[in-house]
Order: C-alpha cells, then structure tokens, then sequence
C-alpha cells in the first residue's frame, strides 16, 4: 500500500499562496498552512529503537499557539514522535534520531547532538497519559520546576505556584490543601496538577500524550477546555486515540500509519473531507 | 440455594479444603512463633538473674555475678556505626548507581551476578579476607575499624540488593515526569528515587544490620578479643601518661628541693601549683577500676622531690629520680595503672609522655573490642561448673534486645516515611 507523505514544502507553497493575499509576516517567520505562524518544523524525521524504525521520514509544522492533534492506529508512532521534541526518548539506551526537528523562532534543532536535552526540556513540557503526580505535596508538585531553576524563596515560589494552579484551573479546588498529598486528589484533578507542573517552566510548547484516556467524560472535557484555554499562550500537540476529541480541540491534524505520516492537514479538512482513504477509513471508524 | 446432588457434593469438598488449608496455616504458624517464645522463654529464664543494669556496666570477671558485658555491649554498638557507615552509604549508591546510571551491557551484567553472589559467601571467608587484606597488608590491627569494615563488607551485597529492588518499584512514570520538569539525573535522583526508595532501603538496611549484629566467625578470625576489661576512648578526651616513662627534665639532688615556684627551678617558675593527680587503678587486668586521687596542695614550698613521695604514696605506684635525674613514674604491675588526669600540670611540665596527645573525634576506632556473640560464647565454652550459664544466657538477652530495638526504630522509621509516599 502506497502512502503519499506531503512534505513540507507543500505546506509552504501554499502559505506562499496566501501571503499574496494580504497577510505579510514579519522577515524570516514562516508560516503553516493556515496562514499561522510556525513553532516547530519536523523535517524528514527518522527515528529507530536498536534496529525498529518506528517513524519514517516525517514532516510536519507545528503552527504557533495552535493545537496540532497526532491521531493514528495503536503503535503508528504518535507517541514516539511526540516524545522527540522534548528528547524523552534519550532516557532509553539504544535510540537513534535522524532528520530533524526545528524549533523556531532561533532555528535550533532540538534533536541535535550539541543540544542539552534537559534545556530542550526547559522549554517544551509534557503532560502524559496517566496522571503522574509526585507522592508529595500539591505545592511541592508545581513548585519542583521553579526549585530546579534556582528560585528558593517561599514567597516567590508560592507566588509562581498559585500563578500555575489558577492557569490550570484547579486552584480554587486545592488553594486550601496545598500542603496534602497529591493523590488525595481525583484523577481528572491530578490530571491538571499534572499540567500545572508543566505550566511551572513557563514553556513555549505543551506535549500532552493522550492527556484524558484514563479520566471519565466530565474530568475530559474540563481538560479540553483547559487546552483550549492554554493555546492563548503556549503552542501545544496533543497526541489522542479519540477521534472526537481531535475534531473538538485541534487546529490541524497529523493522521500517522505504521511510522509514516498519512495525511497532515487543517482539522476540519482532515475530518470532512480526507484525502487519504486510510484517513477517511480510520476516521469512520473502520480500523484502529 | 437449588443444587444439584453433583454440584452439593463438590461444594462439600472445596468448603473441606478450605478448612483444611486454614487449620494447617494456622497450626504452622503457630509452631513458628511457639519456637520464638520457647527460645525467649528459655534465655529469660537462665538468663534473668543476671541480666539487669550491672550486667551492662561491669566488666567480664573471674567471677561469674561479678562479670558482665560492658566492653562486649559497648564493642558491639561500635562496630555496628562503623558497619553502617560504610554498608549503607556504600550500598545505596552502589544501588543506585546501577539502577539509575549505568547502562546495561555485559559489564553490568557480570557486576550483578557477583553481587548476588558475594551475598551467598560464608562469613567466614570474609574474615579471611579481611585479616589478610585489613589486618596484615593495610595494618588497621584488630580493631573496631577491621570488625566494621569487614561486617560492612558482609551485609554491602544485601544493602545493594534492597536499594535496587526499592528503586525498580517506582514506576517509570514519575522519572519521566521528572526529566520532563527540566530536571538533571542527579536532581531526578535526589528529589524523586531516594525519597521514594527510602523505605524498602531502610527494610534492606534492617535485614542487614540484623544479620552483621549476631556474625561471629568473621570477627573471631580477624582477632576480635574474648576478653575486653576496658572501653575503647571516647572521643576528644585527654589520653592518659605512659607509666613507665621518663620526664624530660631532669633533676639535680639540689633542684629536688627546690619549690616548683622558684625561678631556678627547671621548671622555670611554675606558679603555685595545686590540684588532683588521678590514678585510674586497676588492681589486676581483670578487675574493676578504681580511682585514686593525690592531692596536690596549694604550696609556696612545694618541691619535685615532695611530689614524688607523693605519688609514691599511691598503693602499687613506684617513683624514682634515676642517675641522670629524670622523674620515673612506674607501676607495679604493668598498664594498669594510668595517670588520667593531671589538673596541676606538673606532670606535662616536667615532659612525661602522653599516650600521643588528644584523643582525636575517630580514635576510638583503633582499639581493641570484643562483642555481645564473642562474649556470649566465651562464657558458654567455660566449664559448667564454673557457673557461667546465666551470664551467657543474659547476654543472650542482650543481643536478642538490641537486634529488637535496632529493628523496631527502623520499622518505625519506615513506616513514617511510608506514610508521606503514596502511589
């Protein structure tokens, strides 16, 4: 079975279309194909657990302040695409990237060899499938990432620890039981501790990795709003097993299939009117 | 309930079962912990007119209601610092180490199974070891460092093992949650995995100072003592003056009558002197030991030859200006007696040598020792008739007390640390 691959240069061809029309960016940004700046650019992105290729020359843009859903079967590689752009995957021997991954504006590539992972790590932060809190306080939850940049003082960090909370709305759940136990809370409540943690370094970027398949509906879909909320001021790519939920949040939509990227485009086109038959077969329902 | 005969019958017999497996459990069970208290029971009973607080601050004896276990009860807690100083520390990082830092490859490979198999290496073959590694070729002696070092040794393998099964059980979601804050490995080591690991490291650490607390073969073979009359120096006390030796200065008959006070004096003008010379007195190795004070008068006309008959006076110590007129200070009967304390000064003024300055803080780890298991068995291999039973049985006591008490302030401490962590 053929896959067609639309490589990025698509993608800009047809910004390129737009600018035309009006809209022109300040020099050097560039810009997806709805017109929206870009945050990261994935280029011909290879990557091999020892002798697996688990992802096969993907590109892919990543528009600014926009949420990017990667939707796919089980084991297309979703996940571990991404686990690139924050190098989750350098804590498992036997890795191997290829390609790369530009972060933009300053054009860094963040799977580079000379890249600190832990500074990669600064700047793009991840919520994960299952809600991890650490077994500790709430505040020392949030306040772990101010305390690994130095911040010391009680004050500063309950200031930056109630800045989070509130920006992840469970503040008002948990201001009066700051110095419990993180798991006294509920599972959709330990979800968006979770995410106020990740809050807690200021990103540029939000990786959430299938953020509500362990939570029940309504805990779901206050975490859907809180995404939507949070697209304001950070670029997020959320990686999701449920279709509808891709439709409900997303911007634009990556469809993967066995490591390769089937179909990559605006949310509604992805959903409406596919071009890709294993997209409309795998959105209908009929595999996956 | 409508059953068929078939389907009651079964039911019968897996109700049976049931019952059966409960009555066994129990009655094994039962028989485990009955084996306990009989054991207890019995030590109780031996044991019970001698344990108490004399058994604990008297020194072993001749004489079996006199002896007790001071230097065997104190020797004991020393080597377990030193052990758990270099076994936990060593263990936990050795753990941690593995588990969190190196990669898996052959090396690590070959590393693991030689942890797993130096814990199966008899004791014994650890004292070898450490005699001739410790004792012969770094010369740490039969001291309380070579006991701890080796019983460290010992247990390292167990501390090792529980650290990083300990460190295995935290699920791989809270490292990732952790890298994925921005945190170093070494930040995700302090702030996440010891933390979490800490209660089954410390359940590691209890098996093993448990097992290091009762060895005995290892310490016989580097030369632990059977018989310890004396504690090890506490740190940072005044060392006692050799007996034995001469004073620098030396005397002419003319400067003996001399006051300390007068500037011709070799002592060059001491003030007035006055104070307590103490003797720690002991009248044979084995005895108690008794103080004995001379007292030193405040005295315009106090003279070396008067200070001399003074400490002459004092029941077997013998004092002499030899030809060239050093002061000697002898005893009788060898080392035991010392000059402990000298709050006049006449003695360092006079330039008799100390056992080598102050007792510095770690000192003590250079003495002589014996411990609770030497000692219990020292006293059990006596003839029976000598009476040495309830001495060995209260001994038995003792270690069985203390391995109780060093494991339930673990468990204790454990358990609040467990309280804080949950999944």
């Amino acid at each position: 079975m053929k896959i067609t691959t639309p490589m990025i240069d698509a993608f800009k061809a047809e910004a390129s279309g737009r600018l035309g029309s009006g809209r022109v960016p300040e020099s050097g940004q560039e810009v997806s194909p709805g017109g929206d700046s870009l945050k990261a650019r994935v280029e011909s992105l290879n990557f091999f657990y020892g002798k697996f290729q688990a992802i096969k020359n993907v590109s892919l843009p990543i528009a600014e302040n926009k949420i990017t859903a990667l939707i796919g079967p089980s084991g297309c590689g979703k996940s571990t695409l991404l686990r690139c752009f924050n190098r989750m995957h350098d804590l498992i021997p036997d890795h191997k990237y290829g390609g790369r991954i530009t972060l933009l504006p300053d054009g860094d590539n963040l799977i580079g060899p000379d890249v600190d992972p832990i500074a990669v790590r600064m700047r793009i932060s991840m919520v994960f499938q299952k809600p991890n809190p650490f077994p500790k306080s709430i505040f020392e939850n949030v306040a772990f990432g101010p305390r690994l940049r130095g911040i010391s003082r009680k004050d500063e960090l309950m200031a930056e620890v109630e800045r989070c909370l509130r920006a992840a709305a469970i503040w008002d759940e948990c201001k009066d039981r700051l110095t419990k136990n993180a798991y006294n809370l509920s599972g959709g409540q330990q979800q968006r501790l979770c995410i106020a943690r990740s809050l807690a370094s200021r990103p540029e970027m939000i990786l959430f990795d299938e953020p509500t398949s362990a939570l029940d509906p309504i805990a779901t879909s206050r975490i859907e709003e809180l995404m939507l909320e949070l697209k304001s001021s950070v670029t997020i790519a959320v990686v999701t097993h449920n279709m509808q939920q891709a439709a409900r949040v997303s911007d634009f939509t990556a469809f993967m299939y066995l490591g390769e990227l089937a179909e990559f485009g605006p949310t509604q086109k992805i959903f409406m009117n596919p071009a890709n038959k294993l997209t409309a077969d795998y959105i209908s329902g009929r595999f996956g | 309930m409508d059953l068929t005969p078939i389907q009651k019958r079964l039911l019968i017999r897996r109700k049976r079962a049931d019952r059966v497996f409960v009555v066994l459990g129990a009655a094994l069970a039962a028989f485990c912990l009955s084996v306990l208290v009989i054991m207890i029971a019995a030590l109780i009973r031996d044991g019970a007119s001698r344990f108490g607080w004399s058994f604990l601050t008297q020194f072993p004896s001749s004489d079996p209601p006199l002896a007790g276990a001071k230097s065997a009860f104190v020797g004991t807690i020393l080597v377990m610092v030193v052990t758990a100083a270099t076994a936990i520390p060593l263990g936990i990082m050795a753990g941690i180490f593995l588990e969190e830092y190196a990669r898996k490859n052959w090396f690590t490979a070959i590393i693991e199974i030689n942890i797993a198999n130096l814990a199966g290496v008899p004791s014994i073959i650890w004292g070898l070891m450490a005699l001739g590694l410790l004792v012969y070729h770094f010369g740490t002696g039969r001291s309380i460092l070579t006991a701890g070092l080796t019983l460290g040794l010992l247990v390292l393998p167990i501390v090792i093992v529980a650290t990083r099964e300990a460190i295995r059980a935290i699920p791989q979601a809270i490292r990732e949650a952790s890298y994925a804050c921005g945190a170093t490995r070494l930040q995700t080591v302090r702030y996440h995995i010891v933390p979490y690991a800490m209660p089954g490291v410390l359940t590691g650490c209890i098996i093993a100072m448990s097992r290091a607390i009762g060895e005995t073969a290892p310490l016989v073979t580097i030369g632990a003592l059977t018989y310890v009359a004396y504690l090890p120096p506490a740190p940072l006390t005044d060392r006692p003056w050799l007996l034995g030796t001469l004073s620098e200065l030396t005397f002419s008959e003319e400067d003996r009558t001399k006051p300390f006070g007068s500037a011709s004096s070799p002592i060059g003008g001491l003030p007035t002197p006055a104070g307590q010379i103490e003797f720690d007195v002991r009248p044979d190795a084995t005895g108690p030991s008794a103080r004995t004070v001379v007292s030193v008068a405040a005295s315009e006309t106090l003279t070396p030859a008067a200070l001399a008959q003074a400490i002459d006076d004092v029941p077997g110590v013998l004092t002499r200006f030899d030809d060239d007129g050093h002061l000697r200070i002898e005893s009788e009967l060898e080392e035991w007696f010392l000059i402990s304390k000298d709050s006049t000064g006449l003695i360092d003024a006079m330039g008799m040598q100390r056992g080598g300055g102050k007792h510095g803080p770690l000192d003590w780890v250079t003495s002589g020792f014996t411990v609770v298991p030497i000692q219990m068995y020292d006293w059990v291999s006596r003839a029976e008739g000598l009476g040495f039973k309830p001495n060995a049985a209260a001994a038995g006591i003792l270690l069985v007390t203390m391995t109780l008490a060093m494991n339930a302030s673990a468990i204790y401490l454990r358990n609040r640390l467990r309280r804080s962590i949950r999944w």
